[in-house]
């Protein structure tokens, strides 16, 4: 039996602080339960901190082992963009989820 | 987008002029006498971005308020910093294991105690 | 500030002795009650602490003393006596006259501080102190003055740093991120993190820290305040800094280091490893990645090491290479030196044409070309590279664009160009606002610049080259071009030009430059200080330089900058007034013109003449500098191009070129509006060199009011 793929984006809001983890990767999990796609859209993060980003590197990772499809959407915004750089996992800023989804270092490394 | 920060010192000069500092560079502040009254207050403070904390108070000294304030879902990840005394090397360890981010040496000048402030909030 | 606190402190501080006072005493019948020497100790400590920061050192030093006892009593390792409460309940009413003495010096008040001291140091001594209490101090706090050196001119060290936050840094509230921006604000700086460590989704605890960086960082701070950057995590993480060898850098200038290398030193793989991969004629990182022996992020963490050495090694160009480090006044002392051969070659030379003497003649010569030689080679001593200065604007452009919300790239041409030091100082700000105006004004918005056609993100060139004895540096945007038609409305609504006017594009162009002028239609943080491209104009001209400029709408701004090759020697007209010798910078002059004293007009009291179809505005040198004699028959005017305007300098005599080198003005001279420098003359004597700039303007200001003449003159 052939189903259609089904898909969840999923958006956080506010500044996803280290307290922002956990309940992302809850909620992350939940939806590699019930969709074959997982969207993780930026557009409503207006910070990002280092535990938030594992948790995005860990879905990519997750999605590589399921056999499922992980991947960042949305506009990014500046401050994010800019901590990413100064930290080394970006070499330009991106102003996208899509631009962010090639520039991260070592995002797909392991999916393909 | 307001920054408020939490100021625990059992002296009142000190934490007026902590106040002073950090107003003038445009955060917002909150007093607290002693650990007691500050982990009284927690509860109902909102948008506490950053804790800055005695060790010697009466009532509740500084180490202990570190600790029960970690216990607090809300202030698990608060960034919290000791104020002490360069004879107290020792403290920095304690409040270290307490939970606290940092520390700030007594006395500081405003420059020093904003440039610790930048790097553990925003 | 601090003092508005002082009066608080002092209120505390007495509450806190009063209160001390009591505990003492209650001690004294209950000498080992705990709570009792906990409430002693906190009030001595709250003192102590506090003081240091109202003003009181001298207060927080002699408390200091006392706390140690008290905190030694309270924890055992002293006894309580009655002789010790009588100590602290004297060192507590001497605390309360220090404070009152409001920590002035006072004889009497020290020697009972000293006598303090003293006692407690006995009454401490009796037990050895636990060797941690003493010992702290120094290392409790790091020493200040290392605090991050931004920008600091020290010189930069090339560090390697790894580091590993411990697992549990989220949990004390440490935002790992801000340690990797601050570390960045110490230098120019590459971080390359590592993923590798963190889980699938299923397994990873998030909160706990599972990456780790490697960084590379130029920094002029040393390795006190990079280490600084991670005092707070430094107990719970791996910290490895290593500086890296600056000849080694120097050394292989030619050819970075290699990708195997770095691996190497990181100790990563083995040499043979690497001589065998090698071999296989493909790119190094490939083979190895391929066969497992490193893996791929450690391939790329070295590429950006390698990458980032590159470019810090073309900075070193000019601090490093094989060379020796002279202070600078030595090389002017040099220049000095030089200058006065120069001139008594001058001497010499006139001299030897006087006597006529073969032999002496043909000396003569051989020493005169020996000295241009000379000159010119203690010259280029004081060139530099220009390229020292272009990381700076690098910085520039970064942290501008992301104030602006622009996006835009710095790209730099001819950084091995040389100029002379004290040019290349002075270029600095000039050239910071040409490129702030740049991104502010001709670098448009992202979003612009796609509906432009245009990439989205904006190029500011920065490049520099040599022609003749100038150095060009240009500034081009591939921005919007200048708004003719905004500067020419807004040259309107400040007075700069009538209604009338009918300008060329170039005139509207040159409008930026005049004083007081401001395209930016709100004022913003970065250009909109009150300072204008005005003030630019006016420090290149100090250089002896010009500014041009070419717009095209659409296309981009181009600045250049024409300056000098060196402040030291200057090529100027020679004129004599009376006695007097002047020099007119030969690069604001526009010509020459003789005039009889009957040709002069007069008008609205103004003297004029009519040069080239243009009447211009003279003034007679012999007067503005008071010199004595009559002026003869027939005067010369020498026209040159001032600030704003032209104007004439009326003098006896032109005597030509000259070529000399610049000696700053002796004291008598330094008020002296009008005077840049002086130089010596071949003979000996002195001849003054004109601010050409400045004494137009002091002119202008004179002659609208005809008394200021020694106000306009000597600065008050």
């Amino acid at each position: 039996m052939k189903k259609k793929p089904t898909q969840k984006v999923v958006s956080p809001a506010g500044p996803l602080g280290i307290e922002a983890a956990a309940p992302l990767r809850r909620e992350l999990l939940a939806a590699f339960e019930e969709a074959d796609e997982v969207l993780f859209d930026f557009s409503r993060a207006e910070d990002v901190d280092l535990a938030v980003l594992q948790v995005l590197y860990a879905a990519k990772r997750s999605a590589a082992h399921r056999g499922a499809f992980f991947a960042l959407i949305g506009s990014v915004a500046e401050k994010v963009s800019r901590r990413l750089q100064v930290a080394g996992f970006t070499r330009s800023a991106c102003s996208t989820g899509e631009e962010l989804e090639t520039s991260l270092v070592d995002f797909g490394s392991v999916s393909r | 987008m307001a920054r408020k920060i939490l100021i625990i010192d059992d002296s009142a000069a000190i934490r007026q002029s902590i106040t002073y500092i950090l107003n003038q560079e445009g955060y917002e502040t909150t007093e607290a006498k002693d650990g007691q009254e500050a982990l009284d207050m927690l509860p109902t403070l909102e948008g506490i971005e950053l804790i800055i904390t005695d060790v010697n108070m009466p009532n509740l000294d500084g180490i202990s308020f570190i600790r029960k304030a970690r216990e607090l879902p809300k202030y698990r990840f608060t960034p919290i910093l000791v104020l002490t005394t360069e004879s107290q090397g020792t403290k920095m360890n304690e409040g270290k294991e307490a939970g606290a981010t940092g520390w700030i040496v007594k006395p500081f000048s405003a420059d020093k105690l904003l440039g610790i402030v930048r790097k553990v909030a925003e | 500030m601090i003092d508005g606190f002082k009066e608080t402190f002092r209120e505390e501080a007495e509450e806190l002795l009063t209160g001390l006072e009591g505990i003492l005493l209650e001690l004294e019948t209950k000498p080992g009650d705990q709570e009792l020497l906990n409430a002693a100790f906190r009030a001595v400590h709250t003192v102590k602490g506090s003081a240091g920061m109202f003003g009181f050192e001298a207060i927080g030093r002699f408390a200091h003393d006392l706390e140690n006892i008290m905190d030694r009593i309270r924890s055992g390792s002293l006894p309580m006596t009655k002789g010790f409460a009588d100590l602290a309940l004297a060192s507590r009413d001497h605390i309360r006259t220090m404070l009152a003495a409001d920590d002035a010096p006072e004889p009497d008040v020290d020697a009972r501080t000293a006598e303090l001291v003293e006692a407690l140091r006995a009454y401490a001594a009796q037990v050895p102190a636990p060797p941690e209490a003493e010992a702290d101090p120094e290392k409790a706090e790091r020493p200040e003055g290392k605090d991050a050196g931004k920008g600091s001119s020290a010189e930069e060290t090339v560090w390697r740093l790894s580091f590993k936050p411990g697992e549990g840094v989220f949990r004390s509230g440490t935002k790992v991120l801000r340690l990797l921006e601050e570390l960045s604000t110490l230098g120019d700086c590459a971080c390359f993190p590592h993923t590798e460590n963190i889980p699938e989704l299923e397994k990873l605890d998030p909160e706990t820290c599972r990456t780790s960086w490697d960084a590379i960082i130029a920094s002029g701070s040393g390795p006190e305040a990079i280490k600084d950057v991670f005092i707070f995590v430094e107990s719970e993480s791996e910290l490895s800094l290593d500086k890296i060898e600056e000849a080694a850098i120097l050394q292989e200038r030619e050819e970075p280091k290699k990708l195997g290398e770095i691996l190497i030193e990181r100790g990563i793989i083995t040499k043979a490893a690497i001589d065998e991969a090698l071999s296989s004629q493909r790119r190094l990182g490939e083979v190895l990645v391929e066969k497992k022996l490193v893996s791929k992020e450690q391939v790329e963490s070295a590429l950006v090491e390698q990458e980032h050495l590159k470019r810090v090694q073309e900075r070193q160009v000019d601090t490093g290479a094989a060379s020796i480090r002279v202070a600078s006044d030595k090389l002017d002392q040099l220049v000095d030196l030089v200058g006065e051969l120069v001139t008594l070659q001058a001497r010499l030379s006139q001299t030897a044409l006087g006597i006529q003497d073969s032999g002496l003649t043909g000396i003569s010569e051989m020493f005169d070309r020996l000295i241009a030689q000379l000159r010119d080679n203690t010259m280029s001593i004081r060139m530099l590279p220009i390229g020292s200065t272009f990381n700076k604007f690098r910085r520039v452009v970064r942290d501008l664009s992301l104030e602006l919300g622009k996006d835009a790239e710095l790209a730099t041409e001819g950084a091995d160009t040389e100029l002379d030091k004290t040019v290349i100082e002075k270029l600095g700000d000039p050239l910071v606002h040409i490129i702030r105006n740049s991104l502010d004004h001709g670098i448009e918005r992202p979003a612009d610049r796609i509906s432009a056609g245009k990439p989205r993100s904006g190029t500011i060139r920065l490049s520099a080259m040599h022609s003749g004895a100038y150095v060009l540096i240009q500034v081009a945007d591939d921005g919007g071009g200048l708004d003719r038609a905004a500067i020419k409305s807004k040259a309107l609504e400040r007075g700069i030009i009538s209604p009338g006017a009918d300008l060329v594009d170039q005139e509207i162009d040159q409008l930026i430059f005049a004083p007081g002028f401001s395209t930016a239609r709100t004022v913003t943080k970065v250009s909109g200080r009150g300072v204008g491209m005005d003030v630019v104009k006016r420090e290149i001209d100090s250089l002896g330089g010009t500014v041009l400029l070419r717009s095209e709408r659409g296309a981009g701004t181009t600045i250049t900058l024409k300056i000098p090759l060196t402040l030291a020697i200057i090529e100027g007209l020679l004129v004599k007034v009376a006695d007097e010798f002047y020099v007119i910078p030969l690069s604001s002059v526009d010509g020459c013109i003789e005039i009889k004293s009957d040709e002069v007009v007069e008008r609205d009291g103004k003297r004029i003449i009519t040069y080239r179809g243009e009447l211009l505005p003279f003034v007679p040198l012999r007067t503005w500098f008071d010199s004595p004699g009559e002026a003869p028959e027939i005067s010369q005017i020498v026209i040159v191009n001032a600030l704003e305007s032209r104007i004439g300098f009326v003098v006896d005599q032109v005597i030509g070129d000259y070529q000399t080198v610049v000696k700053p003005l002796g004291r008598l001279y330094r008020n002296v509006r009008g005077l840049s420098g002086a130089t010596i003359l071949g003979d000996g004597t002195v001849a003054l060199i004109l601010d050409v700039n400045r004494l137009s303007q002091a002119v202008k200001r004179d002659t609208s009011g005809r008394t200021g003449r020694d106000e306009a003159l000597h600065d008050a």
